[in-house]
């Protein structure tokens, strides 16, 4: 037989099939669910599958009511709830694979508004309650998504709480830095990876009274910028803190260098009022009683 | 009898992609699934979340994985027979590099939309295999070695405008980014099944279309216009349908390598060198090393973190080194 023929006929399905697909579409939900009130039930099989919910959830909920945690909590560099952590029953390091997660039964998903959508889709498609929170850009954010979970796991109460002491570390930090000297203040989360006015760290810098020389998003800068930018005080993990080191041109800075640890200098959470604390004796050394 | 044997073991381990996995599965809970799936106010004593595993993520994802590998094995047997070459691969002409980049594009401007990211890889896909084409024109005819040379560097700049994207990107970006260049079937659903489909069964039907031009073209240019072969229409026949194969492919899965130079070399030893008998057979190949490999995968400690580009990576480079040392020893292309 020729294989024209089959070729003809997987070829005219190809056609026939190709316009429904075009048509194809299927919006992603990109606002998160906003509950209207607090649930009739609370959850007790929650799964965080953002790092950034992590700390908020342990908090608000405890271990026993979470399902499982992403891989990033068990960190003591990342997370400041490393211990507990280690007390839920699962971690995931994978957040694609939807069906650890599905058979688990979770009654509540808390993804980030950076997750894929197929994930996110696959997951309400399986009759899971996701909701999502926005990526912590800001002190804002932090309190916004602070408030929204405690309405989601029924614990407004304890929200209220944490979003109080959060206010409080920063209308403290704010008080101090006001009439001190601007401290010009480079943040270097990775190698040579600068976070920028416009992230959690920008923020966290801002209201503790230094001024961020990289303006605008987070980017990589060179060596060289950062002799150009001639910061006041630059602040690194301590493997940058080597090459800083062995380097003689930014040996010779006249900056003020200081080394920390990832999650004392930008927790996504309520442990950003540490942070505050943390940027102030940063920036205002002397000055500034812990 | 090699047609019952392949597609009987293409049957086997399509049941095992869906029955094995975090919980094992009998075939009689695969037919259950199916049934409650299609009957949804039946009752069923399957819990629920067995049927959503089984319909909504197993099931979807070996169809995925079928239709992957078999557009991809298709995409490197007309690679091969347009080169004449069994070293030949899809991505030659810039087809993974510019879906790649199209692809990474979508995920760096956060999109959102669905279709955004599969149709950004087809687009990138489309420009650089157009780009090479292109470029290897001299005269009005596109000459193999320029055909090449030109995906040598197309795929140089694709490559490196990708690595410019990611490097720019935000940071909790560049996770997703990452997954998607190392190839997966994670979370891929039934939407994406419907995306895959027409560009596979095209791939494979214009692969069928030109099974006897490429027979022909086997002998040399020259003997094939001799015997009636319009050699340029031929060339962007297999050109197009290659590109619609892989880049539909890729589309949905990333990157996943080797499957286009290994799969056609193995079919060739078993069923020989005809299209006609080797571009289906390629197909059921691919779609047997694709599942397997996405079983291996999914079920390989690190939760996950083996993925599926990389695990036909390192099978597939052995193979091929194999096959350098022995194309100067043994020609199994005449």
């Amino acid at each position: 037989m020729s294989p024209r023929l089959p070729a003809l006929i997987l070829l005219a399905a190809a056609v026939a099939l190709a316009l429904p697909t075009a048509r194809l579409t299927a919006e992603v939900d990109a606002t998160p669910a906003r509950p209207s009130g607090p649930p009739e039930r609370k959850p007790i099989r929650i799964a965080s599958l953002s790092s950034e919910a992590d700390e908020m959830l342990m908090d608000l909920v405890g271990p026993t009511r979470l399902a499982c945690i992403t891989y990033l909590a068990t960190s003591p560099d990342y997370s400041s709830i490393a211990e507990s952590a280690a007390l839920v029953p699962r971690i995931i390091r994978h957040i694609a694979d939807i069906e650890p997660i599905v058979s688990m039964e979770p009654d509540l998903v808390v993804v980030n508004d950076f997750n894929r959508y197929e994930v996110v889709q696959l997951m309400r498609e399986a009759g899971l309650a996701v909701h999502r929170i926005r990526y912590p850009r800001t002190l804002d954010i932090i309190a916004e998504n602070l408030v929204y979970l405690g309405r989601a796991v029924g614990e407004v109460a304890r929200a209220d709480a944490l979003l109080a002491e959060l206010l409080a570390a920063r209308a403290e930090a704010e008080s101090r830095a006001a009439g001190r000297p601007e401290v010009r203040v480079l943040f270097l989360s990775g190698n040579f990876f600068a976070e920028g006015t416009e992230s959690l760290p920008g923020d966290l810098i801002r209201v503790s009274g230094g001024r961020n020389v990289i303006e605008g998003g987070s980017r990589q800068v060179s060596p060289e910028e950062v002799v150009f930018l001639d910061p006041d005080l630059i602040v690194m993990g301590s493997s940058l803190r080597a090459v800083f080191a062995g380097d003689p041109a930014l040996m010779r800075l006249r900056a003020r260098l200081e080394t920390a640890r990832w999650r004392d200098v930008q927790p996504p959470s309520q442990y950003a009022a540490g942070a505050l604390r943390r940027w102030a004796k940063l920036i205002h050394p002397v000055e500034v009683r812990s | 009898m090699k047609a019952v044997a392949i597609i009987a073991l293409l049957a086997v381990t399509f049941l095992a992609a869906v029955c094995l996995g975090e919980r094992v599965f009998g075939p009689a809970d695969v037919l259950e699934a199916i049934r409650a799936g299609t009957h949804p106010d039946a009752l069923s004593d399957l819990p629920a979340p067995a049927r959503i595993v089984l319909v909504e993520i197993r099931i979807p994802r070996a169809v995925l994985a079928l239709l992957v590998g078999s557009s991809l094995a298709v995409a490197g047997v007309l690679m091969q027979g347009l080169f004449r070459n069994p070293l030949g691969d899809p991505g030659i002409i810039g087809i993974s590099a510019g879906g790649a980049l199209g692809a990474v594009v979508a995920i760096a401007l956060g999109t959102t939309h669905m279709l955004a990211v599969p149709a950004a890889s087809l687009a990138g896909s489309a420009v650089t295999a157009a780009l090479a084409v292109a470029l290897s024109l001299r005269g009005g005819k596109a000459s193999i070695a320029g055909l090449l040379l030109s995906g040598i560097a197309i795929n140089a700049l694709a490559t490196s405008l990708t690595s410019l994207i990611m490097v720019l990107s935000q940071s909790f970006l560049l996770r997703d980014i990452l997954g998607w260049l190392m190839g997966s079937l994670d979370a891929r659903t039934w939407s994406h099944v419907r995306i895959a489909l027409p560009f596979a069964l095209a791939g494979i039907g214009g692969a069928l279309w030109v099974a006897r031009e490429l027979d022909l073209l086997a002998g040399g240019e020259e003997v094939a216009a001799s015997l009636g072969v319009d050699v340029r229409r031929t060339r962007l026949l297999v050109l197009f349908f290659a590109s619609l194969a892989a880049g539909g492919a890729v589309a949905v899965s990333g990157i996943i390598g080797f499957v286009g130079i290994v799969v056609p070399h193995v079919m060739r030893g078993v069923v020989g060198p005809a299209h006609a008998r080797l571009i289906p057979a390629s197909a059921a190949g691919g779609a047997l090393l694709l599942l397997a490999a996405d079983t291996v995968s999914r079920m390989a400690p690190g939760g996950g973190a083996v993925r599926l580009g990389i695990l036909t990576s390192l099978l597939g480079v052995p193979f091929f080194l194999g096959l350098v040392r022995g194309s100067g020893r043994r020609d199994n292309y005449a």
